[in-house]
């Protein structure tokens, strides 16, 4: 099964680097959910089948329902909040779209030059999978980083969570169905709250892009009789 | 030591949580009264709070590490909406940051607490201490350690301020207790990096609630970075039990956060009261509390002498006994930088108890004393039976 894993992580590569040049916000919702599938059904590529058979109805679940929540819920909640918001369709970045492949590609050669350092392949399933969800975790951080809008934001923090999901089943990290399933239900409320959220920043501030939210901060004196600027409801 | 700090945090968090949900029973009606603007469901507001309680009490009980996470992110996705109470633009901002900021530093807690128990079956210690770093910097997001802080000065702001006070003295606590499990688990070879690491962001965290605390305009932004300040002392605190044999300086920790927790509550409210009051957070503009308003000026200006650790203050023991036992340069750094924070603590103080007193503000009901004050009278008496009990 290595090779069949093997190619599914390279997906995962190429879903990093098409995020880092998507520019319709669609298409970034369409390869986080790639990615979310590939997250939630590696476990089963990653299965030792020869020796150990097929894995037990505990395996199947979790990977079951991690796809869907990954794969469908959250991206399905996502494509609802940039409706609900009439977010034009632009991504808006910061750092242009070819500057970030470029990034994301030289975190891909620094995370398998790394990878290869640390000798961790004797205890994990994968050479790639370390290396790939290092690059997976840079590429959400940049998302959250160099693009204004706040959906955007969010597609990077779903990118760095998926990272960080893909690192625990290299090292084919196991924690009990509860604590997926807890994992799982903070993920997808957080990502419901915030949408929610990128909904009403839009509907205060008449735009989604998180440069206007600089309101708050120490230099800037406030007025004697400061008040409130209420949303009409 | 810590199933004691487990059980001490048991205790401390339902009576915080107490004090201020009768608080709100007073806060809220007199806010809706006054505030012209829409504000979220009361129903909703104290549902959200009760959850906001259980989601710290089960991230003090949780049994394994991976669900203890769970649970410390629960409490960020319970107590962002609380913050937006009133619908204002710079509540939203402020839940906006509050949320991704948390929810990345807690991404990499998550990781920290991967690498840890993959170091656990391989006993390597490089992954130990890798292990730490990240679960360090994500659970010290939550805490407001330097320089991961920047979410709490806006939420702690904007928040009710009944919600500031659970905000600053309850969860932030929950968080330190995250750091304290991780670090039990560490091998005796990993430890000397882990106390390193924690001092630092402690002596940085004291260094930065100082130097945003001297010159201050907004009150409410006063106390926030005030947390930041004695969230660095804990972990230094707790750096120093580590490393020293004996359980005086573990007494010490325990104290600072029990008297941190309970004067950051009773000054939050009471903030609270005089932002209901004047309508402003603006140091400049809530000035001669000492004539107008009494008994807040009481309660503000002791509160204020109460935190920086003045001696009838319970802090004053546990920050002695921090400069008793670090070496010397850690000591004279600690105290310079409180000698500072102490300075600008007081000129706040002073100005909006001594100021010349302003005639816009419309005096709030005698009930929204009765938390705060008993809080510092609890705090006097225990500060003075402190003394006594240590000269006698």
């Amino acid at each position: 099964m290595h090779t069949f894993s093997e190619i599914v992580l390279a997906l995962f590569l190429i879903a990093d680097l098409a995020l880092a040049g998507a520019s319709r916000l669609k298409s970034a919702i369409r390869f986080v959910a790639l990615q979310g599938w590939i997250v939630g059904v590696l476990p089963i590529f990653l299965w030792d089948w020869q020796a150990n058979g097929c894995p037990g109805i505990r395996i199947w679940g979790i990977s079951l329902m991690n796809a869907v929540v990954k794969g469908v819920a959250m991206p399905l909640l996502l494509s609802y909040a940039v409706r609900k918001a009439r977010t034009r369709r632009e991504v808006e970045p910061i750092v242009s779209f070819q500057m970030s492949r470029f990034i994301v590609f030289l975190m891909a050669v620094g995370g398998f030059a790394t990878g290869r350092l640390l000798h961790i392949h004797e205890t994990i399933a994968s050479e790639f999978a370390i290396p790939v969800s290092f690059t997976t975790m840079g590429t959400g951080l940049l998302l959250i980083s160099a693009r204004k809008k706040a959906i955007t934001q969010v597609i990077g923090f779903l990118v760095l969570e998926n990272g960080i999901s893909l690192f625990g089943a290299g090292i084919l990290l196991e924690y009990g169905i509860v604590v997926e399933l807890g994992i799982l239900l903070d993920v997808f409320a957080l990502v419901f709250i915030l949408g929610i959220a990128a909904f009403q920043i839009n509907r205060t501030f008449s735009s989604t892009d998180t440069d206007r939210l600089n309101h708050l901060g120490d230099t800037h004196l406030m007025h004697p009789h400061h008040k409130h600027d209420h949303v009409h409801d | 030591m810590t199933d004691t700090l487990r059980n001490f945090l048991l205790t401390l968090t339902p009576v915080l949580f107490v004090a201020n949900l009768v608080q709100s029973f007073f806060y809220l009606p007199e806010s809706s009264r006054r505030e012209s603007g829409g504000h979220m469901s009361n129903s909703l507001y104290y549902a959200l709070l009760f959850l906001f309680f259980g989601a710290m009490m089960f991230a003090l009980l949780a049994s394994s590490l991976p669900l203890m996470w769970v649970a410390i992110e629960l409490t960020t996705l319970v107590s962002a909406p609380l913050i937006t109470y009133h619908r204002s633009r710079e509540s939203l901002e402020a839940m906006w940051k509050y949320l991704l900021i948390c929810s990345i530093g807690i991404a990499f807690a998550l990781f920290g607490t991967m690498l840890v128990l993959h170091a656990q079956s391989t006993g390597s210690v490089m992954w130990y201490k890798a292990g730490f770093a990240f679960v360090l910097a994500g659970y010290g997001t939550k805490m407001g350690l330097a320089p991961f802080h920047t979410w709490l000065p806006d939420a702690h702001s904007e928040a009710p301020a009944p919600v500031s006070a659970l905000l600053s003295g309850a969860l932030l606590n929950c968080s330190f207790f995250a750091i304290v499990r991780v670090r039990e688990m560490m091998p005796f070879a990993a430890t000397p990096f882990c106390d390193a690491a924690m001092l630092a962001l402690g002596i940085l965290s004291l260094a930065v609630g100082a130097v945003f605390m001297v010159r201050q305009t907004d009150y409410k932004r006063l106390l926030a970075y005030s947390s930041v300040e004695h969230m660095g002392l804990v972990i230094i605190l707790f750096s120093l039990a580590l490393s020293r044999s004996g359980t005086l300086v573990w007494y010490a920790l325990a104290l600072h956060i029990a008297a941190h927790s309970i004067t950051k509550t009773l000054l939050f409210q009471t903030a609270g009261n005089l932002l209901l009051a004047f309508r402003t957070r603006a140091v400049s503009v809530v000035q001669g509390l000492g004539v107008s308003m009494k008994g807040h000026a009481a309660l503000w200006l002791i509160g204020l002498v109460l935190i920086c650790g003045m001696p009838p203050s319970l802090l004053f023991f546990s920050e002695l006994c921090l400069v008793l036992v670090s070496p010397i340069w850690i000591s004279a750094t600690v105290l310079m930088l409180l000698f500072i924070v102490f300075a600008a603590m007081m000129k706040v103080g002073l100005s909006m108890t001594f100021g010349r007193p302003v005639s816009s503000f419309e005096p709030v009901p005698k009930r929204l004393l009765i938390i705060p004050g008993a809080l510092l009278i609890l705090l006097v008496v225990a500060g003075v039976f402190s003394v006594f009990a240590i000269v006698a």
